[in-house]
């Protein structure tokens, strides 16, 4: 077997017992199943720092920065110069910066420079990403609330249609609080968008089971097919 | 607290038993799964054109996004589109890598003779940081083979004659978002556009975020849909009838246990609600 | 009260740089294309665009700070839990270890790549010079840029024998030897331009010449990209790419999956004791999960069938219909509700996060 062999057998190997350390969590929390659950978060923490130094700090900052892009050719020509203006990328950075003092009792408020800097950043794409997303949604709402099909009216399309509508307008009077209730056409209108949003409700739990089980049914399927297949094969080799 | 652990078993025997003996069905037919293949189907790329596809998904979501990524590889390869492949989220690094080679490795065992090459048919983008930053920003540029610079293993875009002359995100005919995650899902559809540019975009979803998205797929937002495992599975059957040498079986092992389990699990809803009212109307007669 | 204006003073700053943070996006979603061409934002938003992603991705290290710090901390001072805290810094420690091994790695061949290719760029390059001589810069005379192209490519082609030497290890995967024969190919090919290039007049640029130069830009992007095959064939052998492979497909991916598989029987368990019915409305909710269940597997679809029900046409109705008509309802709102907080955190109107109490 080549070493490529060897990994995935251990891969797979190995895989299986952390699954099982982590099932074993179903007949009673366990030390086997405490130290797995470390050792994950352990390894999802390590796994993200590099990748945003490398995918991009790296290459997009700081290998420009440096100088580092410019083409040598073997003549001692360059490609093109070196662009000074990659240094005013030190300005975000030393902002960025501006997060450690979070351990600072004394300078703690200089962390909220940059904290409040960057809720600004997304509060304005927020706004922007609201009406790129909403308006579609609003003008996919007007649908014709009688439907021809061939000339003639279709009772189930149009019928449908009518009930999106109505679906639509009563529950979000069922969410509107601004004005008060009590007695008006509002208020008496308001408990018709419950039993349509439990059907809404309905649907969502339906589509969660098939998440919940799917993930079940991948786990089962690895112990079951690749870790029992390669525990065998691995007992056939050590006997 | 020894009922709870037969329930179970039973759950786990019910998922277990058709991988154990290999049975299989014919997925249920997803009208929004064949809606996506025929919008996959119909794009028609020129030279420098490529389609996108976002892997946004990590181990808690593998379940059911890996094989739709698979399925729509497969799909794109097969039509021989070329695809950049990018992620937002940091724990789909090794899928970006691992699941193109898987789908053109199978499809050369399937066509000797063909290759799919990295750099020819798929180049790995890696993870970009910045959300909706970073997206807004790839849709104003001129030039996307200089706005992503390179790929994941350090190498320029413009050594890959694919992808060397890309030009704006006009050029990309086909976007694809396999992922789990909302708010991930919401920076393509809020930011991937800009006046007079409005991809076509495709979704594989996780079940939980069906309902959310069948929303976008009314609006006119999406144009195809793959709804978890089952829309996976449908994709698959309908690559098959074009593609009969394609092979799924594993695949629809896996969405006829998931039926099983759901079968099971309606049970256990009418018996959960059945036996207090059984034993209730015992002890009205006792 | 001096206390009290340096308070105040630190929460004016602070929304003044809360609302800076978002007054760039906000006035290039808001302002035409013209007067984003004019202020020269058009020009430079990728470089702004990417200074606001630099300022986030500096705060990659409090993470890792805070988990050392308190997991260090139970290890050094034998704390209760303290031999699962050494196995997430082991965890962590072995994973930053190895994605910067990976990193260096890539660099590493990427460069050695990227050399390859320069042989056809700077080919490329004498000849422009050579026919559209810059007034800008100095260029060397051509000659001895010849040179320098052909010192060059030797160098390259031994580093190339060398790399193809160790691809042909024991454990080379299947394709190598075919990989291993189009990059010698083209090694030939490009050997045989450089042969003819040593044996040509370089005093000035003639059609010979010319062609030559052409075909050397054309053969070394040809072998750059069989090379770059090469590397990543062996990049995959590597002990450190191995290590990947398996804290990533061995151990994060497979816990992180069985984690969300607990739900999976979770659920089962949930069904039977916890799903009651006890309404009408949460009957309603009840019926319509099943038919949405029932309408996405294929068991019981032909029985259905044959009674006249179309389960798929009863899921998909119900999920084009109420439920998107209820989602998007309930999206809308949401989305009206995210907007308003969006502005009033923007314009810090919601700032008693911010002006908290002194420690």
């Amino acid at each position: 077997m080549d070493s490529l062999g060897s990994l995935n057998l251990l891969t797979t190997v190995v895989g299986g017992i952390a699954t099982l350390a982590i099932f074993s969590f179903l007949i009673k929390e366990n030390a086997f199943y405490r130290f797995f659950e470390h050792l994950f978060l352990g390894i999802a923490a390590g796994l993200g720092p590099m990748l945003i130094v490398r995918d991009f700090l790296w290459p997009n900052i700081l290998e420009p920065m440096l100088g580092l892009t410019v083409v040598r050719y073997p003549d001692g020509t360059v490609e093109q110069p070196y662009q000074p203006l990659y240094l005013l990328y030190l300005a975000p950075m030393l902002f960025g910066c501006l997060y450690y003092f979070i351990y600072s009792q004394r300078h703690a408020w200089l962390a909220k420079l940059v904290i409040g800097f960057t809720l600004g950043a997304s509060g304005a794409l927020t706004i922007r990403g609201f009406f790129s997303e909403a308006i579609p949604q609003i003008t996919g709402s007007f649908k014709p609330l009688l439907v021809f099909v061939d000339g003639h009216l279709s009772l189930f399309e149009s019928f449908s249609n009518m009930l999106f509508v109505a679906t639509l307008l009563l529950v979000l009077n069922y969410f509107f609080f601004t004005f008060g209730r009590e007695g008006s056409l509002q208020g008496r209108l308001a408990p018709l968008g419950r039993p349509l949003l439990m059907v809404c409700f309905g649907a969502f739990f339906g589509s969660t089971v098939m998440a919940r089980l799917a993930l079940l049914v991948e786990r089962v399927q690895f112990i079951v097919g690749d870790w029992f297949a390669a525990v065998r094969f691995l007992l056939g080799v050590a006997y | 607290m020894g009922g709870r652990r037969i329930i179970y078993l039973l759950m786990i025997f019910a998922v277990a038993a058709p991988i154990i003996v290999g049975f299989s069905q014919r997925p249920s037919r997803l009208q929004s799964a064949e809606r996506m293949y025929e919008v996959v189907e119909s794009v028609r790329i020129e030279p420098g054109e490529v389609a996108l596809v976002w892997l946004d998904f990590g181990p808690n979501t593998t379940a059911e996004n890996e094989p739709q990524a698979t399925v729509l590889l497969e799909h794109l390869f097969r039509r021989r589109i070329p695809v950049i492949l990018l992620s937002q989220y940091q724990q789909s690094e090794r899928f970006l890598e691992s699941i193109p080679r898987k789908v053109a490795k199978r499809l050369e065992r399937e066509m000797p003779g063909q290759h799919w090459r990295y750099g020819e048919a798929w180049i790995n983008g890696g993870f970009r940081p910045g959300s909706g930053i970073f997206i807004q920003s790839m849709v104003s540029a001129p030039d996307l083979t200089k706005f992503l610079g390179r790929d994941v293993q350090g190498m320029p875009l413009t050594h890959y004659p694919n992808f060397a002359s890309l030009g704006g995100v006009e050029r990309v005919k086909l976007v694809g978002e396999i992922t789990g995650l909302v708010g991930v899902f919401d920076n393509i559809i809020q930011f991937l556009q800009k006046d007079g540019y409005r991809p076509t975009i495709v979704h594989g979803c996780t079940s939980i975020t069906i309902p959310e998205a069948y929303i976008f797929l009314d609006s006119g937002q999406l144009k195809g849909l793959l709804e978890g495992i089952a829309g996976a599975a449908w994709y698959s059957e309908v690559i098959k009838r074009a593609y009969p040498e394609s092979d799924n079986k594993k695949l629809l092992v896996t969405n006829t246990s998931l039926g099983l389990a759901h079968l099971v699990l309606i049970l256990l809803i009418v018996f959960g609600n059945v036996a207090p009212l059984m034993k209730k109307f015992r002890r009205g007669d006792g | 009260m001096v206390a009290q204006d340096v308070n105040d003073a630190r929460k004016k700053l602070i929304r003044v740089f809360t609302f800076l943070g978002g007054i760039y996006f906000f006035l290039h979603f808001l302002l035409p294309e013209s007067a984003v061409s004019y202020l020269g934002w058009r020009a430079n938003h990728e470089a702004i665009s990417n200074g606001f992603i630099v300022v986030g991705a500096m705060a990659l290290g409090l993470g890792i700070f805070n988990i050392v710090r308190d997991h260090g901390a139970r290890c050094v001072f034998k704390r209760s839990g303290w031999f699962n805290s050494l196995a997430l810094l082991l965890g962590l420690s072995s994973m930053l270890f190895v994605t910067t091994g990976q990193w260096i790695n890539g660099q590493k061949n990427s460069s050695d790549v990227r050399r390859v290719r320069l042989t056809g760029e700077f080919a490329s390059r004498i000849l422009s010079d050579a026919e559209r001589p810059p007034q800008d810069r100095a260029v060397p005379p051509l000659s001895a840029r010849i040179t320098a192209l052909l010192g060059h490519q030797r160098a390259q082609a031994s580093a190339i024998e060398g790399e193809i030497a160790v691809s042909l290890g024991p454990d080379a995967p299947a394709s190598a030897p075919m990989l291993i024969g189009e990059v010698k190919s083209k090694l030939d090919a490009l050997d045989q331009d450089m042969s003819e290039i040593a044996r040509v007049p370089w005093e000035a640029l003639g059609p010979q010449q010319k062609a030559l130069l052409e075909r050397v830009a054309q053969n070394a992007t040809k072998l750059a990209s069989a090379y770059s095959l090469i590397k990543q064939a062996n990049h995959s052998r590597t002990r450190i790419h191995k290590l990947y492979t398996f804290l990533y497909d061995g151990l994060f991916n497979q816990l992180g999956s069985a984690m969300f598989a607990l739900l999976g029987v979770y659920i089962g368990a949930a069904a039977y004791r916890a799903f009651r019915v006890r309404s009408l409305e949460s009957g309603l909710m009840m019926a319509t999960a099943v038919l949405v269940m029932l309408g996405q597997i294929s068991l019981g679809e032909s029985q259905a069938a044959r009674a006249g029900v179309s389960l798929q046409d009863i899921r998909q109705w119900l999920l084009e219909v109420p439920n998107s008509a209820a989602f998007r309802a309930i999206r809308l709102g949401a989305g009206v509700a995210g907007l308003m907080l969006a502005i009033r955190m923007w314009l810090s109107i919601e700032s008693t996060s911010f002006s908290s109490r002194e420690r």
